[in-house]
């Protein structure tokens, strides 16, 4: 899939156009459903925590190679906010300490800032990231007003590139071809 | 800011029993007894709070004048006697009680769709005595209560 930038020469890309969407199955549903993450976040970024290897050769040279990432993203804070089936799922596994339950994720990544390159915005083909077999951790739960419970995704980096043909929670993911 | 929101606040206003039985002014000053005035408060863009996901946290924030007559009579120390200032000004209080117990109940101006409602409150606990007339028949008091409404707007939202 070729990349090109859903943006003009020169514009910054607002942080909302990097969109972050958990597929999860909700509690006394047999089916999943995808929800935004980051509701009332002021930052939160992709971590890749990379693993960097450097030698340096007889020259004085250095080599360094990345050998692995371990992307994670966290929400802090993460307000609890009624509607949230999302933060109904994990204060359930919270409650019970169901660790095992923990998994099984599909996150998407969507950076609508980019676009496949052969359409334009009007025709919705945003590129997208799809992380299969992801984590999430709970951090703690209070705060001071309001609760707070912030999380971490874990992604697996079981990753499918592809496009999404629309921003709401029914969006059709599709994968590049070429791949 | 879109003027609907005004008259909005001003409807959501008006359902106060105390508000709607006397006469309520926009952004224009009537000095005479049991009569309230609406003056719009601009509130710096800064302090506006972004969310990663393009809501943004707003607040709306007015400022309503209360009239009530003033009497010169001085307080005695005699059962049963309440100052009659004293009076007016626990009716003033009314109004503040009413906006704190929309609160607790979460009954809140109607924005529109895309306006998630945060909270309402008065920014004091009291009314303030902004002025005194002495000057008109009768005399009058001016209290003051800032009220502030705070709300998500999710108008920019990409993701819906």
């Amino acid at each position: 899939m070729a990349l090109a930038y859903n943006l003009q020469t020169g514009q910054r890309a607002e942080r909302k156009t990097l969109i972050t969407v958990v597929e999860f199955t909700p509690l006394g549903s047999s089916s999943t459903t995808k929800e935004l993450l980051g509701t009332r976040t002021e930052d939160s970024s992709v971590e890749y925590n990379p693993d960097i290897e450097t030698t340096t050769d007889i020259l004085g040279n250095n080599y360094s190679d990345m050998t692995k990432t371990q992307p994670e993203q966290s929400f802090d804070p993460s307000p609890i906010v009624g509607g949230s089936q999302f933060q109904l799922w994990l204060n359930d596994k919270r409650r019970r300490n169901a660790l095992s339950e923990l998994s099984g994720l599909t996150v998407y990544i969507i950076t609508a800032f980019l676009t496949d390159g052969t359409a334009t915005t009007s025709d919705g083909k945003y590129a997208c990231e799809k992380h299969t077999d992801c984590s999430v951790t709970y951090d703690s739960i209070g705060g001071d007003t309001n609760v707070n419970m912030p999380f971490t995704i874990h992604f697996s980096n079981k990753i499918k590139t592809g496009t999404v043909d629309k921003l709401t929670a029914d969006f059709t993911f599709t994968e590049d071809s070429n791949i | 800011m879109d003027s609907s929101k005004n008259q909005k606040m001003i409807d959501y206003l008006l359902t106060c029993d105390d508000i709607a039985s006397g006469s309520l002014f926009f952004n224009y000053a009537e000095e005479s007894e049991s009569a309230y005035s609406f003056l719009t408060v601009a509130d710096d863009k800064d302090l506006q709070k972004p969310y990663i996901d393009g809501s943004v946290m707003k607040r709306y924030t007015f400022q309503f004048i209360c009239y009530k007559p003033l009497s010169n009579n001085p307080l005695v120390n005699e059962a049963g006697f309440m100052d009659e200032n004293m009076q007016n000004l626990d009716e003033v209080q009314h109004i503040l009680d009413w906006v704190e117990e929309q609160e607790s109940i979460r009954n809140y101006p109607d924005f529109g769709n895309d306006i998630l409602p945060e909270r309402i409150y008065c920014m004091t606990d009291d009314p303030n005595l902004f002025a005194i007339d002495t000057e008109s028949d009768p005399a009058l008091a001016k209290y003051s209560v800032i009220i502030r409404f705070e709300y998500l707007d999710r108008t920019k939202m990409l993701f819906n």
